[in-house]
């Protein structure tokens, strides 16, 4: 009796030790932090006239990443963070070529979702560690339809973004990409080139100029041959590390097309060498604030209905502050605005105004001189 | 006796002597707009060869490409350059001058208007050969655009009222011979 009941005793404090040291370990995990891994190395973009250098630092856990990429000859710097919702991306001043202006030490932008579409090039060239350590299969699986845009142009300006298919080999059939070929594939065109223009991914144009730069860009794509290779990327060496397959070495060649019956231009060449590998176990997460004051685009406040679209939020950041939350009130509220009063599709109106007057003031003095000469006549034989 | 008008011995009417320096300035005026219409016209269908990259961008106002447009309308000023050196063609001229400066006119309105802040590429690649800056000709542009312009307006009406007093020599004369 005394037996079972020791031992029914010592069942139960084994349990509750067993309870009591699971407990303790998910604590201490949960205290710890999530496992990063520290991935430093270096590329090099070359082309006829000249080889650049970027230094780059990679920050990798389970669902997030961080990147920092500088350019080493002019000292530009780029800062790209995903948080697990959306991409927070910081450039510095003289980068940005849309927004210069003396009084933002950076731009900010902030992209929905994983994939990045640049509102701008910027010159620390920070797509190309992107595309190395955060591109991967599940990018694929989701977007199999849909027309990706090139990271390496101004996506959200140029509809020469897209167009092209991407033809993707994987690493023995795992996660990792091995290769892509960005190939041009006609069958991912729009007719109209109004559909062309309201893609999700580009920046509805409501002024007349950058309508028509735009749709220069439209038309130099589709005159883009059909299974024209504009893009090359290739991973020819791996390293192993605690979460995933790191590229050691790869590169991207990038092309554009040249006048019909000419070869095709070699835009630059990107290579890619990995310099160490570090582990962090007790990482914390990573949060993107403005070390200046800063001009933000902020693309997860786009939003669209079936007369207008609401292209991106705008606003400024001093120094020290995070980045708004994608439920900011105020430029929610801005948005639905936009989308109940803003400028409606289309811009025909203004130019069939002007061509309209050009022609009526080619025509005007030639009617009155006709008129009069009719006057004059009818005057003559009334005389007669 | 029938009405007459007072004609001095030449037969023109005091307003028709009025007119007459008036004439003087309207023949210089086309002639001056000639030669600017060729200089301009000549330079644009040369520019319109030429390998920029933004005569390959397509014109915001009229949609078709730069080079086509610098080229169509280098040819218009040309042909009209010509119209307004023959005596014979001077009234059409008169008439173009002002269509075509008044159309230029509407057609930098229009560019403002849609928010096209860069330089019209009126004299094509010439400023550049030139050395002088496309603020600069711009400038010398809106200047020769506005002496055209009023220019025109004025000869018309000089050439209008030159026109009626004609027309009252043509009624006095008809009325005399009929009084006759």
């Amino acid at each position: 009796m005394n037996l079972t009941r020791k031992s029914r005793c010592l069942e139960v404090r084994s349990i509750v030790c067993f309870l009591l040291a699971q407990f303790w370990f998910l604590f201490s995990v949960a205290a710890a932090g999530k496992t990063e891994i520290c991935v430093k190395g270096s590329f090099t973009l070359s082309n006829s006239n000249r080889t650049n250098t970027f230094n780059t630092v990679v920050f990798l856990t389970d669902h997030a990443w961080h990147i920092v990429s500088t350019n080493r000859a002019t000292g530009d710097w780029s800062e790209i963070g995903f948080d697990g919702d959306s991409i927070l991306s910081l450039v510095s001043g003289d980068a940005s070529s849309s927004q210069s202006s003396d009084r933002f030490g950076a731009f900010g932008y902030a992209y929905s979702g994983e994939f990045l579409s640049p509102h701008a090039p910027d010159s620390a060239r920070i797509f190309f560690p992107w595309m190395l350590h955060c591109l991967d299969r599940k990018f694929f699986l989701h977007n199999e339809k849909i027309s990706l845009a090139l990271p390496w142009t101004a996506a959200r300006f140029s509809p020469g973004a897209y167009g092209y298919r991407w033809d993707i080999g994987y690493l023995d059939n795992a996660n990792e990409i091995q290769t892509i070929r960005f190939v041009r594939d006609r069958g991912l065109d729009f007719a109209d080139d109004e559909a062309e223009l309201r893609r999700a991914g580009l920046d509805y144009p409501f002024s007349l100029p950058v309508r028509t730069i735009m749709l220069d860009a439209l038309a130099t794509r589709r005159a883009t041959p059909d299974g024209f290779l504009c893009g090359v990327y290739e991973v020819e060496q791996w390293a192993d590390s605690p979460l995933k397959r790191i590229p050691s070495k790869a590169s991207l060649t990038v092309y554009v097309p040249n006048h019909p019956n000419l070869p095709t231009i070699r835009l630059g060449t990107y290579e890619w060498a990995l310099n160490t590998i570090e582990t962090n176990s007790d990482a914390k997460p990573r949060v993107l604030s403005a070390p200046v004051r800063t001009f933000v685009v902020d693309y997860r406040f786009q939003a669209t209905n079936a007369v207008t679209k609401f292209n991106h939020a705008k606003y400024v950041l001093n120094a020290g502050d995070y980045f708004k939350p994608a439920n900011d009130a105020a430029l929610l509220a801005e948005a639905a605005n936009w989308l109940e009063n803003g400028p409606r599709y289309g811009l025909g109106k203004k130019r069939a105004v002007v061509v309209g007057v050009i022609l009526g003031v080619l025509l005007f003095p030639f009617g009155i001189w006709l008129w009069r000469e009719k006057q004059k006549r009818k005057g003559k034989v009334c005389r007669e | 006796m029938s009405e007459s008008v007072v004609t001095n011995r030449a037969g023109l009417s005091p307003k028709a002597e009025q007119a007459k320096p008036q004439g003087t300035f309207s023949r210089w005026f086309i002639v001056s707009a000639g030669v600017i219409l060729f200089t301009t016209g000549a330079a644009k269908v040369f520019s319109a060869w030429a390998s920029s990259t933004h005569l390959g961008f397509t014109d915001p106002i009229i949609g078709i490409k730069f080079r086509t447009l610098i080229l169509l309308v280098g040819l218009l000023e040309f042909l009209l350059s010509f119209a307004c050196f023959l005596r014979s063609m001077r009234r059409f001229a008169y008439r173009s001058v002002l269509s075509i400066s008044s159309a230029f006119l509407v057609y930098r309105i229009g560019l403002w208007w849609i928010g096209w802040q860069k330089p019209c590429a009126c004299w094509g690649d010439l400023t550049a050969a030139l050395h002088l800056s496309p603020e600069f000709s711009d400038n010398v542009m809106r200047l020769v655009l506005g002496y055209l312009v009023l220019g025109s307006v004025l000869s018309l009406r000089i050439l209008s009222r030159v026109d009626s007093s004609s027309e009252q020599i043509d009624s006095a004369t008809h009325q005399r011979y009929l009084s006759i």
